[in-house]
């Protein structure tokens, strides 16, 4: 009788188990530091992006420059954000994605920050700036389908306006206390949302050509 | 880390221990699963078939018995009619005058349990031999199983079942896999003394430890699983013989197929609640037997509910989606939403299902001999996805007919 064999499958599943662990902790690792370095480079243009607007306001750089950098700067936050989106779902051992995504929320809340500074500044119409306000823990069924909606719709807009619009989608939820401060300036108490050009807050889900109404383009 | 997936991981590591525990099982004794003792046949058996309207199976099953290459000086066969309401007695009568061996008792409904226990009373074997009527040993099956009982604290030894009526239906050779990765696995407990389910169709017992035990127990509805636990729980020895066939009448439609499940559900359950004061107590049988059988029920139903639960809220969310998409007039999908970028515990969950399937394929290619033949690639598929989903399901109505005490034999149950 081998009664040895239950030690024995105790040990092999051990290992089977632990190396499958530390096979998908180094996997998702690699994962974040991918996006990390991107993150990286980011941060470090954001800061070149705060910079260009001090100088906006001594006068050294013009409105059409700077609204220029923003947009290629935004459209690549947008674009990274989207890939780190990818990952969310996947991610189940490490917490390396969540702060991240945490990171990249407060990146694109300085954005809009700016962008904002920007448009009041040189009095300019020619930006639009769409910020989607969205549930990023635990959203309920209705929500998350209203919020695959949105998200559609906006990606499809962005598809075909390109740099013309300035899309930021920023969860609401991550706990980044300037994020709390601008959305009591708008007097937004609810979400998901789209705000558009600080003026027009759309809750219930639209059409594309909906949201183009209160687009300059 | 989120609460499902710590319990996801949990499980995954149960099913992996579960799969390594059977593997090192099977490679430890690959050389010798097909091997038994050397028979012994100076024992005197008593063949015992409970009989209930099985007009159209016991001619058949009678004279499979009778042609047993066991020595005929040694060899009783006892039918129990159960009072049967179709033209069984008849036709046990006129066997009876054709074999001298043949004894029938005519009895009032009392069930099969207790039909088994009417042929002990009148059985003269020192081991009794248990035969469904609607199955069919092979010759040479009793005579294998006699070698077993060498040792003196062995009390029952099982047989190989498979499925007569395999080609009959799509549904039978779905039963037909099941009924070979069953016995494989069954075989594989033997090695660490956990056979814990004697079948119907052919099992042989030392009648003094039968009676020893007090018998079969009446009130239970599977009468197999009960006087097996009771077996163990006695310290006595049970074992399984790979090279001993039997084969028997599978259920070739959804609705007994479903009765007898949930019979057999109700029966497990009666079982673990019988037994309770044994769990995690007295040898294998507490410390291996009862803890594997309720966590085999609980992982069943948690899966079930699990992926059930994912696949409504899914569903659900897919409805709305395709509601808000109608409004906002867009695509609900495009290639673009596929993801690509799969979680570890999907991967987790792909290798053992590859793993498992892997390994089942192998013992359904080993068990391949005589009648038997390797079940097609997409029956083994449709077995492992369809097939044990479904049955999960049918341990809701099992828990729910033993909550509400409904403990009968139905109409369609065999």
């Amino acid at each position: 009788m081998s009664k040895h064999v239950f030690w024995q499958a105790l040990v092999v599943s051990l290992i089977i188990f632990w190396a499958g662990i530390m096979i998908g902790i180094l996997f998702e690792n690699s994962r974040a530091d991918t996006l990390t370095q991107v993150y990286f480079d980011s941060e470090t243009d954001i800061f070149d992006i705060m910079l260009q607007q001090n100088m906006l306001s001594d006068g050294q750089l013009s409105c059409d420059s700077s609204i220029a950098e923003s947009r290629l700067f935004a459209d690549r936050i947008y674009y990274e954000a989207k890939e780190l989106e990818k990952y969310d779902s996947s991610t189940k051992l490490t917490d390396e994605i969540i702060n991240l995504h945490r990171r990249y929320d407060m990146l694109r809340v300085l954005l809009w920050k700016g962008l904002v500074d920007v448009q009041n500044k040189c009095n300019n119409s020619d930006i639009d700036i769409v910020v989607y306000l969205y549930q990023y823990n635990e959203p309920s069924i209705e929500v998350k389908a209203k919020q695959a909606t949105f998200g559609k719709v906006l990606s499809d807009l962005k598809d075909k306006e390109g740099d013309k619009i300035i899309l930021i989608p920023i969860a609401f939820d991550t706990e980044i206390n300037s994020l709390g401060i601008m959305t009591q300036e708008y007097n937004i108490d609810g979400y998901p949302v789209i705000l558009i050009n600080g003026k027009y807050k759309i809750r219930e889900v639209v059409s594309e050509q909906d949201i183009l109404k209160y687009i300059n383009l | 880390m989120e609460t499902l997936t710590i319990i996801f991981l949990i499980f995954m590591f149960f099913a992996i221990y579960f799969f390594v525990f059977f593997f090192i099982l099977f490679f430890k004794n690959r050389e010798i699963l097909f091997s038994y003792p050397e028979p012994k046949t100076d024992f005197k058996v008593s063949v015992i078939m409970p009989a209930y309207n099985e007009e159209g199976s016991i001619e058949d099953t009678v004279n499979h018995v009778m042609q047993l290459n066991y020595p005929k000086d040694k060899l009783e066969l006892i039918v129990v009619n159960d009072e049967s309401s179709d033209g069984t007695l008849k036709i046990l009568r006129r066997l009876e005058s054709k074999y001298k061996n043949l004894k029938v008792i005519d009895k009032k409904n009392s069930g099969k349990a207790d039909s088994v226990n009417w042929g002990i009373r009148a059985s003269k074997g020192e081991l009794i031999a248990i035969v469904d009527c609607d199955s069919f040993p092979s010759k040479d099956s009793l005579k294998k199983l006699t070698g077993y009982f060498r040792d003196p604290k062995m009390s029952a030894v099982t047989s190989f079942v498979y499925a007569r009526n395999k080609d009959e239906s799509f549904f039978t050779k779905l039963q037909s896999v099941e009924y070979i990765i069953m016995a494989f696995t069954r075989k594989l407990l033997d090695y660490v003394d956990s056979v814990y389910v004697t079948n119907g169709p052919l099992s042989l017992y030392r009648k003094e430890y039968i009676l020893k035990v007090g018998g079969f127990d009446p009130k239970t509805v599977t009468e197999d699983v009960d006087i097996t636990w009771n077996l163990l729980k006695h310290g006595y020895k049970t074992s399984m013989c790979m090279d001993a066939g039997v084969s028997t009448i599978v259920p070739n439609d959804f609705k007994r197929w479903y009765h007898q499940r949930v019979r057999w559900g109700l029966g497990g359950l009666q079982a673990l609640v019988k037994y309770r004061a044994i769990f995690l107590r007295k040898g294998m049988f507490g410390m291996f037997v009862l803890p594997y059988v309720s966590f085999s029920i609980i992982v069943s139903m948690y899966l079930f509910l699990l992926t059930s639960y994912l696949l409504l809220k899914s569903i659900l969310q897919n409805i709305m989606i395709y509601f808000y998409s109608a409004v906002a007039n867009t695509y609900i999908f495009s290639m673009q939403d596929i993801n690509l970028y799969p979680s570890v515990t999907l991967f987790y969950f792909i290798l053992l299902f590859v793993m498992s399937f892997g390994f089942s394929l192998y013992i359904l290619k080993r068990t391949n001999y005589e009648e038997r033949t390797i079940p097609k690639l997409f029956n083994l598929v449709f077995y492992s996805v369809i097939y044990l989903t479904i049955y999960a399901v049918l341990w809701f109505p099992a828990f729910y007919r033993f909550f509400s005490g409904d403990m009968r034999w139905g109409k369609d149950d065999r």
